[in-house]
């Protein structure tokens, strides 16, 4: 018997829906799971995807992707690729798989509330597909860096980290609670299917693949690039649901469920993105820097999205390109500084060559996040490698969780951004980052940083070995160091010499 | 019409795809297994990316990125069908290929 073609029967299956007659529809799609705005069944059922595929198409597609991914790792696996890598790529590649792989299984369950809950069957049949890719992504992301795990074992950390208190587990942890664990279906989809997939993660992938070409690494650029290819069909559950609410006269809810999405999401892309393209690929293999990257593919393809989808830019913009400026710059310098509570080993990698293409490409580096690293290569120089180490403890923010900071220097701008509730008061890095905790306090409140839990009595003892323990620090695997073991200041020693 | 040579027949045989810059627009020719020559923009209408990169089988252009399909030969998409690439005209005079890229835009789709 001939086959139909895909589009002669595809949309009748896919909207296939249920008529309840025992339990009512309320019951069956709860709306705190579902759609709290009750927008009718018969709105939901325009709900049309673009990017269309049958299950056979998808299993035979993802058999080959497999296939391809599986078979270059094991091709490459002879090579002495990741034994003489160094160790700025080694960091991209532990921070990476200590905060991606199990993310994607969160991601994977995330799904499968849409599958569940969809109010579209179209969302949810698209979901089904969405949640197996997930699934995917989890289990490639933990087996490519098992076998490093006898070179190294940082490493471990791919399958270990989410398990862990790590200061940037919990901030990972908070942001996707916020956006995809405990929200319903569709206000899910805009905010992680939007705004994080497409607005930010899709974009980024695609650098990744760059750069690890670039740097040889052609086992993980194929690994991004096959993952990559899944997001077509996923990343489209954010657009038909956007056009549906505003259709519907929900526009202004869904103008703010995507400021808070993606401004939580920047918050730590540019940590996990910006850091490593700016500072942890060598100087020679850097294809661009983070902000041209953020201005020529993520700004302007988002603002043109969401215009086009009759909604506005995020209120914060201004805020926004001001963070590309800083927020990274003030990351690096934290990350360093305090590099024996991250599981990978941060190259400072701010020697004179560096300094020159951080000033090309900010202008103005050199006087503000110059004189932090300026006190920090006198101290190397002079063999006080000790002072090197904070003795203090950072404020974090009590939304995305990272430490309070901003640009140094003549400028001086790092500030708290303080708010009142119930009688406590919480700090915040930003305006958006306070902004969304004002959304709905009730649901940020009882939320302590890794700081409160030092001062509420959680970690014991409440001092440095406490603390890095509390973090899986010597547990899962040994702190960071400089990844260069200072080799980057010589260029300044030579300089001086002569 | 603002017609520029862009290469010669002998620089993409039958099946093959190449970017081209032609009056400061980056544009894609192919040249198919039928003996017909298109122009498109270079990037996919999604995210982008340099269509150069993908797969051509007959006349289906497959993105390599997010396998978005595209007919080149009338640039509307195949798969999702809502999409459409920009198609500059094309003439072929003798063994020179000339493409006039003037007052087109390069499209892109929401997904």
């Amino acid at each position: 018997m001939a086959l139909l073609e895909r589009n002669e029967w595809y949309d009748i299956a896919r909207d296939t829906n249920w008529t309840p007659t025992y339990v009512s529809q309320e019951n069956l799609f709860p709306p705190t799971m579902s759609d709290p705005y009750q927008i009718p069944i018969d709105e939901w059922e325009t709900f049309d995807e673009p990017y269309k595929v049958s299950f056979r198409e998808y299993v035979r597609t993802q058999r080959e992707k497999d296939g391809s991914a599986y078979s270059v790792k094991a091709a490459l696996s002879r090579s002495r690729f990741y034994d003489q890598a160094c160790e700025g790529w080694a960091s991209v590649l532990k921070l990476h798989y200590g905060t991606v792989a199990l993310t994607e299984y969160q991601a994977c369950q995330f799904q499968a509330r849409m599958v569940r809950f969809g109010p579209s069957p179209s969302m949810r049949n698209m979901a089904t597909f969405g949640m197996l890719d997930e699934m995917r992504h989890a289990q490639l992301q933990l087996f490519f860096p098992h076998e490093l795990v006898h070179r190294d074992r940082q490493y471990d950390w791919a399958h270990e980290a989410a398990h862990t208190n790590n200061w940037a587990v919990i901030g990972g942890r908070h942001a996707m609670d916020d956006i995809m664990m405990c929200r319903d279906a569709v206000t899910g989809s805009l905010m992680v299917s939007f705004a994080f997939e497409t607005g930010l993660t899709n974009l980024q992938m695609i650098g990744l693949s760059t750069d690890a070409a670039n740097m040889g690494d052609f086992t993980f650029s194929n690994l991004i690039t096959s993952i990559q290819s899944d997001e077509a069909r996923h990343a489209q559950l954010g657009t038909p649901t956007i056009e549906i609410m505003v259709r519907n006269g929900y526009k202004e809810d869904a103008q703010k469920i995507l400021d808070i999405a993606f401004w939580r999401v920047w918050r730590l892309f540019s940590v996990s993105v910006g850091i490593p393209m700016d500072y942890y690929i060598p100087l020679e293999q850097r294809h661009m820097s983070f902000k041209e990257f953020m201005h020529e593919w993520v700004n302007r393809q988002y603002v043109r999205q969401v215009e086009d989808l009759g909604l506005a830019k995020p209120w914060y913009w201004q805020h926004f390109l001001d963070d590309i400026e800083n927020h990274h710059h003030c990351q690096q310098g934290g990350i360093w500084s305090w590099r024996p509570t991250v599981w990978w080993n941060p190259p400072g990698a701010v020697g004179p060559k560096e300094r020159q293409w951080l000033e090309k490409k900010y202008p103005g580096w050199n006087d503000s996040y110059g004189t932090y690293w300026d006190v920090i290569t006198e101290n190397l120089l002079a063999d006080r490698e000790e002072k090197t180490h904070p003795e203090c403890v950072p404020i974090i923010c009590n939304m995305c969780q990272i430490p309070i900071s901003n640009r140094p220097g003549k400028a001086w701008k790092a500030r708290p951004y303080q708010f009142e509730h119930e009688g406590r008061r919480y700090n915040f890095c930003t305006e958006p980052c306070r902004w969304i905790f004002t959304t709905d306090p009730n649901r940020y409140k009882d939320h302590e940083t890794i700081v409160d839990r030092m001062y509420s009595g959680e970690i014991q003892p409440p001092d440095l070995d406490g603390v890095l323990k509390y973090m899986g620090i010597g547990v899962v695997s040994e702190g960071g160091r400089d990844g260069y073991n200072y080799q980057w200041i010589e260029g300044f020693r030579s300089a001086a010499a002569e | 019409m603002a017609f520029e040579r862009v290469c010669s027949l002998d620089d993409l045989w039958q099946g093959e795809m190449e970017n081209f810059e032609v009056s400061g627009t980056e544009v894609l020719l192919i040249h198919l297994d039928d003996g017909s020559i298109h122009a498109i923009q270079s990037i996919c209408p999604h995210q982008e990316v340099e269509l150069v990169n993908g797969s051509l089988e007959g006349k289906v252009l497959t993105c390599s990125m997010h396998l978005w399909q595209f007919d080149v030969s009338s640039g509307e998409g195949i798969n999702p069908t809502h999409a459409e690439v920009a198609k500059y005209p094309v003439r072929v005079d003798g063994e020179d290929i000339f493409v006039d890229t003037k007052g087109i835009e390069p499209k892109f789709t929401l997904a």
